[in-house]
């Protein structure tokens, strides 16, 4: 029943009340009159001299040193973080923080502060010029830190400092092996000597940060709008999606002050959207995704000719490694694993998915790292593989492999699953969330895992004890390896301090390792970072450090 | 007596949420402090940090420790970064909300001028029938591949700073309206075209009411009716739609805050935005029940 | 039972029927193996030999689409007559207990399912169990029966206190009887005719798991999987994403032209 109120129908008014547009035509009018007045306006904005924007893939995390772990959140972080030390282009070892370091046992080293290396100028100082000096207080402050219990990072001193691990587990009040000898001079000694260890902390992301970060009024602005470093740029703005660097007018390395003023990082999660906008020149930078490889390079893996004209190309290589790993106490036949060693055609998987972006690995250290090279050379032999299968005790059951979503590992482990079907053995995928992935390796709760790490050591020795070694089991010897004698054999590493005989050494520890299959180690992912033709001199270093400040804006 | 009432029962509504999503979260096999930690901190170190964040102690207490905090209105900080889940949530659910509201604006639009003229009426039946058949991530993705290429604001930077954000907001907003206006829209229009027919309305056209009037007044008075209550209806499945929309457009409201917090096993954020879904929910429950009763003078509060 | 017979309950069953019968004839159609790779094939636009081009991995689309589509049909016509098997008892006992507790707690429970954010239900069972097709179906039944469920409830209410109802209990049958044999098949009808118009639903939100990774399992195609996967590749190889989001738009295109034209006549 409908329900009317006749009442107030004016029957005897009769007033026919006037109207020139109908009401309800109104509100889409001024909805459009709203949109061009906002696109005249927008079409009116002034362009800013020295400005790079960069399109990143997805948000970053909080830039709280010691709980950074997302390599997209170092393109940022590291304009603003600096540490003790940093690698160049080349590969070596230059000084930033510490101006120099000796050591006489390999086992405690000596570093020498460097004297006027200001922070970036804060709220969180409470001196007039809103700044101080670093001192080695800070770095200790800043590596004590690193070995706290929530720090990610934590893992690259832990096994190295003394008294780090007891910290990390809470099990101390400080860490025994910091000392501070006085302004300008930290001392750091270590468990056992490591003629390795400066390059342990080539990496910026053992950074030093004031101790100021830890303040009450400042602590739950840290990392959020407030980040304070000493690095080249110093942080502007940060919301979700745009994240603002400025240069660092005080920046201590004269020689190194960035030449382009301003540093503007948005995230755009669509791939084909940030392609777009950078086609469209709203951003000048991106790192080009595997997924528009196939768009933008033509079978021979060159840029085709329209984006040439417009942009430049860089490859890089870092230090990671993609890999298939296999959990040695579940896959317990060794013949079955040297099976899937030598069936899986890793230059098929490079050539055709990655379109050779990529160089293929036959064991767990990339090549270039510190100057290694690999010494594995013929390890795709399907005839080898059917001959192992069948020295197996191998019944067709399926094996699971464990796929995530990140870094082409779907498309990837699809073709591991054929490949391995060539050869006789069934493989069954299931596909994960990333962290699901992780849990379940750690676990031990898996067959086979795909995974992929960056690497944060710049040298084969402590990525070869953190894997490979029986005490590191079950993580992060995610594969349950354990050998006496490539316990044995690691631990002499320390002794030796001639660089060539321990990447020698390194070589063969790493081949005897091999043999007995703990991981199909597949490629090293390079990076391609596709930028505007108005900018050149682009420098990234192996550690995937981007040094903004060494590139220009031409006019 | 019946606001006691129904404060009781939306309250074991609320308590049942949470106490449903806690026995959720704990029942996920994945540890919180290894994912901050990742996979190559020691186990030591994953046992330590979790004795800090409270994760060691038995479930009820946990459960009764954060029922305790909550009444003090502290939502604890996120395992991911530390950050405040209250401010963060706030701030995430404000973006959504204006999402939501430049898509109601546009429904709203859509319905009053679809009943205007029976030629309006005409094609808007065709219109609807198209909108109700396209999966909202089907037209969001076709009207996201069109505005990267054709507009110039493409880009959310994350703050309301320039007119750029604000228009850049019609896009999605557009896409999350297009079911709910296909179904609110033949909904209206079906009752529109009824309750013209009655002979109250036949009535009133015979006494002279001018044609303006009879539409607003008395028919679309009587068709709001089914309409709100098609509303409350929808509103789930508006907000599930809303989070689709925000992944495709990268808009950061609380959809992406969702995955992104289900990914990391970030308990504390989960717990909050669940929390503050149920209150959403809860009070528009309200609004709508107060909404009818005003429309239709029929309904008391009984 | 004479009410399956009537032209209302009929219709729905026989167009779900011919639906889900037409997942069957696929595999018997002379198309090409989904999953076979071939790498040298990689992102080949349509031609005659791909009617729809090829995917990332050099896989046949059309034949990914085809069983795509069947899974998507099977596991959403199975999740909605497992919905309506659920929600009709359901709703019918909290119908015809209205007013007492058992209706109370019905009205709860569907409160409750509702304030849930979905997704997080979701992601949250598919990383305790291991994901799959299967517990997308449970998912979804999960989800859905609470829409058979209200409108029988509501008929219930309705249909009650109908004279003929009165009389079958004053002859004296159990209050188990008169709901199952007078007062249901009255209301079922109306679940029936609109259980129809919850299949593209049904079917949008299968799709959408899969888009948003938890269902069909790689090597397998999915229509949502597939959407997403293309996206990446949308300006360059278009075809990836557009014949499945195609062939999802004309499903339920075709499911809302049934209920289209069937309520006019």
């Amino acid at each position: 029943m409908a329900y009317a109120n006749l009442g107030s129908a004016n029957r005897g008014k009769k007033l026919r009340r006037k109207r020139l547009v109908n009401r309800a035509y109104y509100t889409p009018l001024i909805i459009l009159l709203v949109i061009i007045l906002v696109v005249i306006f927008s079409c009116g904005r002034k362009k800013e001299s020295s400005r790079l924007v960069i399109g990143l893939n997805t948000q970053i995390e909080r830039l709280n040193p010691i709980t950074i772990k997302n390599p997209q959140t170092f393109q940022v972080a590291w304009q603003i973080y600096e540490g003790l030390l940093d690698l160049d282009e080349s590969g070596q070892i230059v000084p930033r923080i510490a101006e120099r370091w000796e050591t006489e046992d390999n086992k405690v080293w000596v570093f020498h502060i460097r004297k006027g290396v200001t922070f970036h100028r804060s709220e969180i100082f409470d001196t007039p010029s809103k700044t101080r000096n670093v001192t080695s207080h800070d770095v200790l402050h800043s590596f004590t830190s690193f070995c706290s219990p929530g720090a990610y990072p934590s893992f690259v001193l832990a096994d190295s400092i003394k008294g780090c691990a007891e910290y990390s587990a809470g099990k101390a009040k400080r860490v025994k092996g910091l000392r501070v000898v006085d302004d300008y001079t930290f001392e750091i000694e270590l468990n056992k000597p490591e003629p390795f260890f400066l390059y342990r902390i080539t990496s910026p992301w053992i950074a030093i940060f004031p101790k100021e970060a830890n303040i009450e009024k400042y602590k739950d602005r840290w990392g959020l709008d407030i980040a304070v470093g000493t690095g080249p740029y110093r942080l502007l703005s940060k919301t979700d999606n745009q994240i603002v660097l400025v240069r660092n007018e005080d920046y201590w390395d004269k020689s190194r002050i960035p030449k382009i003023e301003k540093l503007v990082f948005r995230v755009i999660k669509n791939d084909q959207m940030r392609f777009s906008e950078l086609l469209k020149n709203k951003i000048d930078l991106m790192i080009l995704p595997n997924s528009l490889f196939f768009s933008v390079f033509d079978t021979d893996g060159n840029p085709k000719q329209k984006y040439k004209r417009r942009f430049k190309f860089k490859e890089i290589k870092t230090f990671n490694h993609h890999f298939i790993g296999v959990n040695i106490k579940k896959i317990r036949d060794i013949h079955l694993r040297r099976a899937m060693f030598y069936g899986t055609n890793r230059k098929e998987m490079v050539k055709k998915v990655l379109l050779g972006y990529a160089d293929i690995l036959s064991g767990a250290i990339p090549p270039g790292m510190n100057g290694y090279i690999p010494t594995f050379k013929r390890i795709y032999d399907p005839d080898k593989a059917k001959k192992e299968l069948k020295q197996s005790k191998y019944d067709g059951r399926e094996i699971e492999l464990l796929v995530h979503d990140l870094a082409s590992s779907e498309q990837i482990c699809q073709v591991f699953q054929k490949q391995m079907k060539n050869i006789g053995i069934n493989i069954k995928l299931t596909k994960l969330d990333f962290n699901s992935v992780i849990g379940r390796m750690v676990k031990g709760d898996v067959e086979l895992f795909s995974m992929f790490a960056e690497i944060v050591f710049s040298s084969p020795e402590p990525l070869l004890l953190n894997l490979f070694s029986t005490k590191k089991i079950p993580v992060p010897n995610f594969w349950h390896y354990s050998n006496p004698n490539t316990d044995k054999r690691l631990e002499e590493l320390r002794n030796l301090t001639d660089r060539n005989a321990s990447l020698k050494a390194c070589a063969e520890i790493e081949r005897e390792i091999m043999e007995y299959v703990p991981a199909i180690f597949l490629y090293r992912q390079n990076q391609v970072v596709m930028f505007s033709n108005a900018f050149s001199n682009l420098k990234i270093n192996s550690h995937n450090h981007y040094m903004f400040e060494k590139m220009e804006k031409l006019h | 007596m019946y606001l006691v009432k129904k404060t009781a029962y939306y309250s074991s509504l609320m308590l049942g949420i949470i106490l449903f999503s806690f026995i959720l979260f704990h029942m996920v096999p994945s540890d919180p402090a290894r994912i901050i930690l990742g996979p190559n901190a020691e186990e030591s170190q994953v046992l330590s940090l979790q004795r800090e964040l409270g994760l060691d102690k038995p479930l009820y207490l946990q459960f009764f420790n954060y029922l305790k905090k909550i009444t003090l209105l502290d939502f604890g900080k996120s395992f991911v970064d530390g950050r405040p889940v209250f401010k963060e949530v706030m701030g995430k659910f404000f973006i959504t909300l204006t999402l939501v509201f430049f898509s109601l604006l546009i429904i709203l639009v859509y319905t009053l001028f679809g009943i205007h003229s029976v030629y309006l009426r005409k094609i808007a039946h065709y219109l609807n029938f198209l909108f109700i058949s396209t999966p909202t991530f089907f037209s969001g993705l076709l009207l996201a591949i069109l505005m990267v290429k054709y507009s110039p604001f493409s880009f959310f930077s994350g703050s309301f700073e320039s007119i750029g954000d604000y228009v850049f907001f019609l896009f999605p907003a557009f896409v999350l309206a297009l079911y709910p206006m296909g179904i609110l829209s033949r909904i209206l229009i079906e009752e529109m075209e009824r309750i013209l027919k009655s002979q109250f309305i036949v009535a009133a056209n015979a006494f002279g009411v001018p044609k303006r009037a009879i539409l607003y007044r008395y028919a679309l008075r009587n068709a709001v009716i089914p309409y709100i209550a098609a509303f409350s209806n929808q509103l789930p499945a508006f907000f599930t739609g809303a989070f689709i929309v925000e992944v495709i457009f990268s808009v950061p409201g609380i959809g992406l805050l969702l995955i992104r917090s289900i990914l990391e096993r970030d308990f504390p954020m989960l717990e909050g935005i669940i929390i503050m879904n149920g209150l959403i929910f809860i009070l528009t429950n309200l609004l709508f029940e107060t909404v009818y009763s005003l429309v239709d003078r029929r309904i008391k509060k009984s | 039972m004479s009410f399956i017979l009537k032209r209302n309950v009929s219709r729905p069953i026989f167009f779900l029927f011919i639906l889900f019968s037409s997942t069957f004839v696929i595999p018997l159609l002379p198309l090409q193996d989904p999953l076979n790779i071939a790498l040298d094939e990689r992102l080949l636009p349509p031609s005659s030999e791909h009617p729809f081009g090829t995917d990332e991995l050099g896989r046949d689309v059309l034949s990914r689409t085809v069983s795509g589509f069947a899974t998507t049909v099977k596991v959403s016509i199975f999740a909605l007559l497992s919905s309506l098997a659920i929600g009709i008892p359901l709703g019918g006992l909290a119908g015809y207990f209205y007013k007492t507790w058992v209706d109370g707690i019905f009205n709860w429970t569907v409160s409750f399912i509702f304030s849930l954010p979905f997704l997080l239900i979701m992601a949250s069972i598919m990383s305790i169990m291991k994901p799959g097709i299967f517990k997308v179906y449970l998912i979804l039944t999960f989800i859905m029966w609470v829409n058979p469920a209200r409108i029988v409830r509501a008929e219930v209410i309705r249909t009650k206190n109908l004279d003929y109802v009165v009389a079958t209990r004053a002859f004296g049958a159990s209050e188990a009887y008169t709901l199952a044999y007078a007062i249901l098949p009255c209301c079922i009808e109306s679940a029936f005719i609109f259980s129809v118009s919850y299949l593209p639903e049904i079917i949008g939100l299968e799709a959408g798991l899969s888009f948003l990774g938890l269902g069909v399992q790689p090597p397998y195609p999915g229509l949502g999987k597939m959407i997403f996967d293309g996206l990446s590749y949308i300006y360059s190889a278009w075809w990836l994403s557009f014949f499945p989001a195609m062939i999802l738009f004309v499903l339920v295109l075709v499911v809302n032209g049934f209920n289209f034209l069937y309520k006019k006549g």
